[in-house]
């Protein structure tokens, strides 16, 4: 009996954090379809719903050129990152390098991920404007590129060294060359941690900020800059920014909802393997 | 169980085996080119291109190239300037309160949340959202929770009786806004590495102590905590670098005001190279930080290394 009600008084507190923790999203929610005069009003909901935030954030040709341009960056950079972080991963992993040089190799990778970003974005911003690519979604490419590709590539790396060398030798005895073993042997038992790299990578891309934020005028902007761009002197419109922060979160949290079990592994990776 | 940055089980045998032949070993670098040519051109190159001009003079708003050298001016420029100093005191608050109020609710989360059952799954799921979202986007969220008339967090302090702060408008509760903010979008993430750890401390080890007679508290504290070691300093390094490091939040959700009060470091090396054009200051400032980073990392690597040989 005593062991019932624990449970359920737990059962009833993670109901409680879960709600206060998802409140935020309501409100969100809640916003774009309020009016402006709703904002002078202390009420939750919207005592006058309308769809006027949403007509005129789709009525200006910008909104659909940041979906563009977000459409593009995320989808190159998600494929190159994952291309080039395989064929690399899988090349440091057989390569045979001692435990020392893989170390090397790894706190190389884990710096760029880790460092401040600001030092590389000044010179960054000026290489684009000399290569004449300020200003294009390739510039914003380009930099999420030098990203995700150490990334992936340590992501790959971690997964190549896990699987066993059996499989190769074997394939390697039976007469198949190494770019066959690779394609044939390899590959099929790591799709699982390209999945995950890839899922990293495309939320990681379509969520940047400060470069492209860098390497972008306002006129040529991507869903997270053009969602940022609400802070006028003239004060802030919050209906047309609830409902643009709606537009640029509901993709990624359906994505990240599907890719859910592939997500967490990548987040949780490197904290936990047994 | 370990925990590790670099490896997930010991490979059963060099990767290399001898079989690896020369045309062999042309294709395996063949496959490491590309990723290493983007690697140079696109981080070493603008890294090593930041710390040349961190040693020149260069504001955009005089000139569009770079002017003569002038030694360490730029590091003076912005060691002098109280700004920075402001801007490296309020980093560590926020760094420091943040990760600290994430550790304790996110390992609490864990513990709630560490049992099967299908509320316990889903609870996990929905908690996740805040962390895939980006961080502009989360900003936005709290500007409308904010928002003195309108906003959730005042309208429910008024409802128990207390008048809520100005919060974006007092250089107190600007920075406690960011800190809210972090820990709202990225408790998740803690509760997620530390639960996927929980989930791997082998289960005969908490029966055992149980069946000698400790109680729930005492079996958490004294067989599973000091399993979770490694976990924890792992999550505590990843928080405190991409909290010291994000430019999303602040820029945002205070622009660094009112005034200075709410400048980060990152905040304040983004404007001064990016809005007032300083471009050597900056990259000077750049370098300064780099190194509080570089130390950081460098302990992260020990202690990982440390935790892999304590529990192998």
């Amino acid at each position: 009996m005593r062991k019932r009600i624990t449970a359920a008084l737990m059962g009833l507190l993670i109901m409680v954090v879960v709600l206060v923790w998802i409140l935020p999203f309501f409100e969100l929610i809640s916003a774009s379809f309020k009016s402006p005069a709703d904002f002078f009003s202390a009420s939750f909901l919207p005592e006058h719903p309308t769809l006027a935030n949403f007509d005129e954030i789709f009525a200006d040709p910008k909104t659909g050129i940041m979906l563009r341009n977000s459409l593009i960056v995320v989808t190159i950079t998600t494929i190159v990152s994952v291309l080039l972080g395989t064929l690399s991963g899988y090349a440091l992993a057989r390569l045979g390098l001692s435990p020392w040089v893989i170390g090397g190799v790894v706190f190389v990778l884990l710096f760029f991920r880790f460092y401040p970003r600001i030092a590389m974005v000044i010179p960054f911003f000026v290489m684009m404007r000399d290569w004449g690519l300020f200003d294009t979604p390739l510039a914003v490419v380009l930099g999420h590129l030098s990203i995700t590709i150490p990334f992936a590539t340590w992501l790959m790396l971690i997964a190549f060294r896990g699987l066993p060398a059996e499989i190769d030798e074997a394939g390697a005895i039976d007469g198949a060359s190494m770019p066959r073993r690779f394609l044939h042997l390899t590959l099929p038992m790591a799709t699982s941690s390209m999945a995950t790299a890839a899922v990293l990578t495309a939320v990681l891309s379509w969520n940047e900020f400060l470069i492209a934020q860098s390497l972008t005028r306002s006129s040529n902007p991507v869903l997270s800059t053009g969602v940022a761009s609400f802070i006028t002197d003239a004060g802030v419109k919050y209906g047309s920014m609830a409902a643009l922060s709606l537009v640029i979160c509901i993709p990624i949290v359906v994505f990240a909802l599907v890719m859910q079990r592939h997500y967490v592994a990548g987040m949780t990776m490197g904290a936990v393997k047994g | 169980m370990t925990t590790s940055l670099i490896v997930t089980g010991r490979p059963r045998r060099r990767a290399a085996s001898p079989l690896t032949t020369r045309p062999d070993r042309f294709f395996l670098w063949a496959c490491l080119a590309p990723a290493l040519l983007a690697v140079i051109a696109l981080q070493l190159y603008p890294l090593l291109n930041a710390s040349v001009l961190s040693f020149r003079e260069w504001s955009l708003t005089e000139s569009t190239d770079p002017g003569g050298f002038v030694g360490w001016a730029n590091y003076a420029q912005v060691l002098s300037d109280p700004v920075f100093w402001g801007a490296a005191r309020t980093s560590l608050v926020i760094t420091v309160c943040g990760v600290a109020l994430q550790l304790l609710l996110g390992t609490g989360l864990a513990a709630l949340l560490r049992k099967g059952r299908a509320l316990h799954r889903t609870a996990r799921a929905v908690l996740m959202l805040p962390m895939v979202i980006a961080p502009v986007a989360a900003a936005n969220i709290w500007r409308l929770m904010f928002n003195s008339r309108s906003g959730s967090v005042n309208t429910t302090l008024s409802a128990i009786g207390i008048t809520g702060p100005e919060w974006l408008a007092d250089p107190f509760w600007s920075v406690v806004a960011i800190i809210i903010v972090d820990t709202w979008q990225w408790t998740p993430f803690v509760m997620l590495v530390i639960s996927s750890a929980m989930l791997s401390i082998p289960q005969e080890l908490v029966e055992a102590a149980s069946v000698d007679g400790a109680g729930r508290w005492r079996t958490f504290r004294s067989v599973e905590l000091p399993m979770l070691t490694g976990a924890f300093a792992l999550v505590v390094t990843f928080r405190a670098l991409d909290s010291l490091l994000q430019l999303d939040t602040v820029y945002t959700l205070t622009q660094g005001g009112p005034g200075y009060s709410s400048y980060t470091l990152t905040y304040y090396l983004y404007a001064l190279g990016l809005r007032n054009f300083e471009i050597s200051a900056s990259a000077a400032g750049s370098w300064l930080f780099m190194i509080i980073v570089t130390v950081i990392i460098v302990m992260m690597f020990r202690l990982d290394k440390a935790s892999r040989e304590a529990t192998s």
